[in-house]
């Protein structure tokens, strides 16, 4: 017995549509236009700040690996920040700059190690890793902010903004939320001097992000970033998906609701009967 | 390079989980459940398996700086070794008599309540200080969208404090239908283009296009 029936449709419809993307990169050789993100370009900016000024950069990932994660981000916000710190940190060995990276858990901290050398690798640095004045890899508290328990979220903003001053950080992306503390952790980075940029791919506290952070990739940003980087033609057609299974929503949300308001009925009645 | 170093196993063995926890969703009550409950505990013996990975890794930063006396932070260093030693010690110790686990046991409880809570509610109170700073900056009119943010914050705090409503009767209504009718729907459009995002990225993933999570 199929369970789930209005989620399933919505789950395939959307796979279809990217597969047509794909269909539309690879086959049609149809290339879409991809916008560059502010944030991107900034973050490369201020790599190269930091390193005029002296300063070191940062990239902290506060959310977990196995799921839930509270408003710090699961397992999609832990990957997609995966995806930019390879990004971050080759930016960062090819510049020479010195770099903390950290995280909050334990196995975010493995990724890390691997997403870190690969890009110090490719960049033709990777004795840059095995020295803790070019590159530091710390797990700074434990558990995920918003995850609750014991040490969860305060060790680790403690921490976090105890870094931000102590080791003169110059530039720092936090990938993620942090729920409540993220305006804390905005607000000791202004003070520390640092130029900051938050990937948010969650909806938690992002008015507080906007209102501190000099850059916000945010919602589905991070999520095209790829494209945007890589122009591979996979990463473009699901990004046709993206679109018109945004569109399509549109759609349905303008339809449903003229049709509520017409017969003056709810959604939910229309499609449950 | 041989196939066992390459990402293709790691990607077959998320394929393969991905494949038990979608049938398990959309087909409960079959073989599927039983495999996902497997999967699932598995997560959690890795994760712990992993919680070992990062209290070496503490151990072997906090040990380096203290023996190389890094300025500014050596005795913080020596502190911090010596609270895990106080839990590992203590946590073996009572672990082994009796089945308090975690935050139940004696020390560990002790320390939470008399140092941890306090520093989390000094935190906390810094919130107050940091919102205030925040809102200064936020609030300040460079634009139009600045002016408008502007606005919007005015009604909403002003029906979130009792004066709000002594000053002008219309700040609650006002503020009430900002954050039900704009705000939610705001919200919900960013949430449908987080999970489209997310569905996007899995196949990407799961083609093996994805390559950042797994190396670059």
């Amino acid at each position: 017995m199929i369970a789930h029936t209005q989620s399933l449709v919505f789950f395939v419809t959307f796979i279809l549509l990217t597969m047509y993307g794909l269909y539309r990169t690879h086959i049609l050789g149809k290339i879409p236009f991809i916008r560059k993100l502010a944030p991107f370009e900034a973050m490369e900016e201020g790599i190269g700040s930091a390193l005029e000024r002296g300063k070191k950069v940062q990239f902290a990932i506060p959310s977990g690996i196995t799921g839930g994660g509270g408003s710090g981000g699961g397992t999609s916000t832990t990957l997609i920040s995966l995806s930019m710190l390879g990004f971050f940190a080759k930016k960062a060995a090819e510049a020479g700059v010195s770099a903390v990276y950290s995280c909050s858990t334990a196995p975010t901290l493995v990724l890390m190690d691997g997403v870190i050398r690969d890009a110090y690798t490719l960049a033709g640095k990777p004795e840059d890793c095995d020295n803790p004045d070019k590159v530091q890899l710390r797990m700074i508290g434990t558990g995920q902010p918003g995850g609750g328990g014991v040490g969860g979220e305060t060790a680790f903003v403690l921490a976090y903004t105890g870094l931000l001053q102590r080791e003169n950080v110059g530039t720092t992306v936090f990938s993620g939320s942090s729920g409540k503390n993220l305006l804390l952790i905005g607000e000791a980075g202004r003070e520390a001097g640092a130029f900051q940029i938050n990937i948010n791919p969650t909806s938690s506290k992002l008015s507080w992000a906007v209102a501190t952070f000099d850059y916000v990739l945010m919602m589905s940003e991070p999520y095209v970033a790829g494209a945007m980087l890589t122009k591979d033609k996979t990463h473009l057609g699901s990004v046709i998906g993206t679109d018109l299974g945004t569109w399509l929503m549109v759609a349905l949300i303008v339809i449903f609701t003229a049709i509520a308001t017409v017969l003056g009925t709810s959604l939910k009645s229309i499609l449950v009967g | 390079m041989a196939w066992y170093k390459s990402n293709k196993p790691p990607l077959v063995l998320a394929l393969v989980v991905a494949f038990i926890v979608l049938f398990s969703f959309y087909y409960p009550g079959t073989v599927a459940d039983t495999a996902y409950t497997t999967v699932v505990d598995w997560i959690t013996i890795m994760a712990t398996i992993m919680v070992w990975v990062g209290l070496i890794n503490v151990v072997r930063h906090w040990s380096r700086e203290s023996i190389r006396k890094t300025p500014g932070r050596w005795y913080i260093s020596i502190f911090g070794l010596f609270l895990l030693a106080i839990a590992l010690i203590s946590g073996f110790g009572e672990g082994s008599r009796s089945t308090a686990m975690g935050p139940q046991m004696t020390v560990i409880k002790w320390l939470y309540n008399n140092y941890y809570f306090w520093g989390e509610m000094g935190l906390a109170s810094l919130s107050g200080v940091w919102t205030a700073t925040a809102l200064y900056r936020a609030f300040r009119v460079k634009s139009l969208a600045a002016l408008v943010f502007l606005i919007g914050g005015i009604f909403v705090m002003m029906q979130n404090v009792p004066i709000g409503g002594v000053i002008w009767s219309g700040f609650p209504i006002i503020g009430d239908w900002i954050m039900s009718v704009p705000f939610a729907a705001i919200m919900r459009a960013f949430t449908i283009s987080l999970a489209i995002g997310v569905l996007a990225y899995t196949v990407r993933f799961y083609t093996g296009k994805e390559k950042g999570a797994m190396g670059v």
